[in-house]
């Protein structure tokens, strides 16, 4: 998803769910920052580079994809923007390597959903923020995976948007893709930017929905493709549909966080609480433009009545600066720094205990102690500090 | 030697027959719609990529025949010339190179058209049966070519060569029946699915 549904539309979620204006911004604020944590800025602000939770074209481009590259790659990319649906799907007649890609899928509603949404509980705003982010992905990157693997991400000439029309018919037409990174997507022509076909199976061009390019980002969008994993079979990709049932389960989840409901379950929405905006919301996601924050910006504020401040990176990098080492991991950077840690590291875990490696190997701190990239030894004093 | 090389023709044939009996089976099931639209998919799919190989089978053996005239064979040709005749040694050789340079075209046309046919079939355009006749004489061909190279191999070339020749003969043989059996298969189930040829 772009910022505008990441950042103001997580608003809106949130200030239904019952957070306050102030609140809600810092939650949209994390969500949106899950895009722009990169090494780049971590090394900015001096902060752990093993939290980085996205990668910027200059860093893939120069990045390894040797094993231990990919594994890197994956574990941000599989962590934060393409959350695996099922890690135990069954498919037959393919060999491990492949199956292991192949449960690395995206898709909503599945077990490591709960398990990113039950982890941010009790961990303040900034890991609601990024379980946010990661929630609404979930939606909009479906049926891609976030690791380079031309047999999964690959797509071809069949692809068409389904658009309808005044008269209610839906019209096929068909989409073609330039690889021009600088041009604009043209929405009337039907052309489009994407990533380069490539016949390696690891280059960086067949990493999650490259090459479908934006489309997947466009709420407007209905298409039918077929991707390389599915055997010939078309899938059509409803977006509408999806990201209002993205915004729904984000009301309902940021209820459960804030503790007005007990458990968070699977396949599950708060359509009664948004039933009087439901028009608005539909109308704002179905508006065929590449950026609504105009129309999501008059949406939150109609909610709240208050201005929502537009996101700017640099807002808490002075306090993370100047802070103490002591002192960094309670300010706003310093605490989603560690909700990003933890996110990752339990993503790795879950994938690695579904004998996949694809993300690398996970240490059992209880049983072998602290092994691994020092970074992550911050998330083992905040659970010492905890039980003190 | 000639062991190996049987092994791996019966190799090929074996996957063939094992892929089209496979096909044959699922294809007695009653399929449903989305099933039949998901094989048209396929053998759409292959219409294109074998298409695609067969051009660049057309353009490797055009040039084959030209460096291999150019730059190896001239031993071979003198074969061919007429020492007693008027015409000096080198239009002789001049002649011969654009006979083989035509010859090898006409051959390497055959390939292209046929490919592009394909090709442009695989992305839903209608083609007629014609280009079809010339896959069915490629395959043909090549699957003689195949044999013959496998059970009496040219003493004249070395193994390496020998080998080179049967993986491209066998390639080109594997392509020519895709195209034939996607092309046949494709077109009747866009029969009964209704779907029109304009995209």
């Amino acid at each position: 998803m772009n910022g505008d549904f990441h950042y103001y539309a997580t608003y809106s979620a949130a200030y239904l769910a019952g957070y306050t204006h102030e609140e809600s911004e810092h939650i949209a604020y994390c969500a949106n920052l899950v895009d722009l944590c990169t090494r780049t800025f971590l090394r900015h602000i001096n902060g752990p580079l093993s939290a980085a939770t996205s990668q910027l074209q200059s860093e893939l481009a120069g990045a390894r994809t040797d094993i231990i590259g990919l594994q890197d790659i994956t574990r941000i990319w599989a962590s934060f923007h393409f959350l695996p649906k099922d890690l135990y799907s069954k498919v037959e007649h393919v060999s491990k390597h492949y199956r292991d890609k192949y449960h690395l899928i995206c898709g909503p509603n599945g077990d490591l959903l709960v398990d990113t949404v039950e982890l941010a509980k009790g961990k303040g705003l900034e890991a609601i923020g990024l379980a946010m982010h990661v929630l609404a992905d979930t939606w909009a990157h479906a049926n891609f995976a976030g690791t380079p693997s031309l047999v999964i991400n690959n797509t071809d000439y069949n692809f068409f948007e389904l658009r309808e029309m005044e008269d209610g018919s839906t019209k096929r037409i068909p989409i073609s893709f330039g690889h021009n990174p600088v041009t604009k997507d043209d929405l009337d022509k039907g052309a489009y930017t994407g990533s380069l076909y490539q016949s390696s199976e690891r280059s960086i061009m067949n990493l999650g929905h490259g090459r479908a390019g934006h489309l997947p980002d466009y709420g407007f969008m209905k298409y039918e493709y077929v991707p390389a994993w599915a055997n010939y079979k078309p899938i059509i990709k409803d977006n509408p549909s999806d990201y209002f049932h993205a915004f729904s389960q984000m009301v309902y989840a940021l209820q459960y966080l804030r503790g007005t409901i007990d458990t968070f379950e699977k396949d599950t929405y708060d359509t009664e609480r948004i039933a009087q905006y439901e028009e608005k919301i539909k109308q704002i996601i179905r508006t065929r433009k590449t950026n609504c924050s105009e129309e999501w910006k008059q949406f939150g504020e109609s909610l709240s009545g208050q201005t929502i401040a537009p996101f700017t990176l640099e807002t808490y990098e002075e306090e993370y600066l100047n802070a103490t080492q002591e002192e960094k991991n309670n300010t706003v950077l310093g605490r989603f720094i560690l909700a990003a840690l933890a996110q990752k590291s339990m993503v790795t875990n879950r994938v690695f205990a579904s004998n996949n490696y694809l993300m690398g190997f996970s240490v059992d701190f209880k049983r072998y102690g602290f092994r691994g990239l020092k970074d992550f030894r911050a998330l083992l004093n905040q659970k010492e500090d905890r039980n003190l | 030697m000639k062991i190996i090389f049987i092994l791996i023709f019966c190799y090929i044939c074996y996957i063939l027959a094992y892929s089209e009996y496979n096909l044959i089976e699922m294809e007695k099931q009653s399929l449903s719609i989305e099933e039949k639209q998901r094989l048209l998919t396929k053998h759409l799919k292959t219409l294109v990529i074998s298409g695609e190989a067969l051009i660049a089978f057309g353009l490797i053996s055009f040039l084959q025949t030209i460096l291999s005239s150019l730059l190896n064979e001239e031993d071979q040709l003198a074969n061919y010339l007429d020492e007693t005749s008027e015409l000096p040694v080198g239009v002789q050789f001049g002649i011969l190179f654009f006979v083989l340079f035509v010859i090898g075209g006409i051959f390497a046309s055959i390939f292209i058209l046929t490919g592009i046919s394909a090709y442009k079939e695989g992305h839903g355009k209608k083609r007629g049966f014609i280009y079809l006749i010339f896959t069915f004489l490629l395959f043909v061909l090549y699957s003689a070519n195949l044999v013959y190279t496998i059970l009496q191999p040219s003493s004249s070339d070395s193994v390496i060569r020998t080998f080179a020749n049967i993986l491209l003969f066998a390639s080109i043989v594997y392509c020519t029946f895709d195209i034939l059996n996607s092309a046949i298969k494709s077109r009747k189930l866009k029969k009964e699915l209704g779907v029109t040829y304009e995209r």
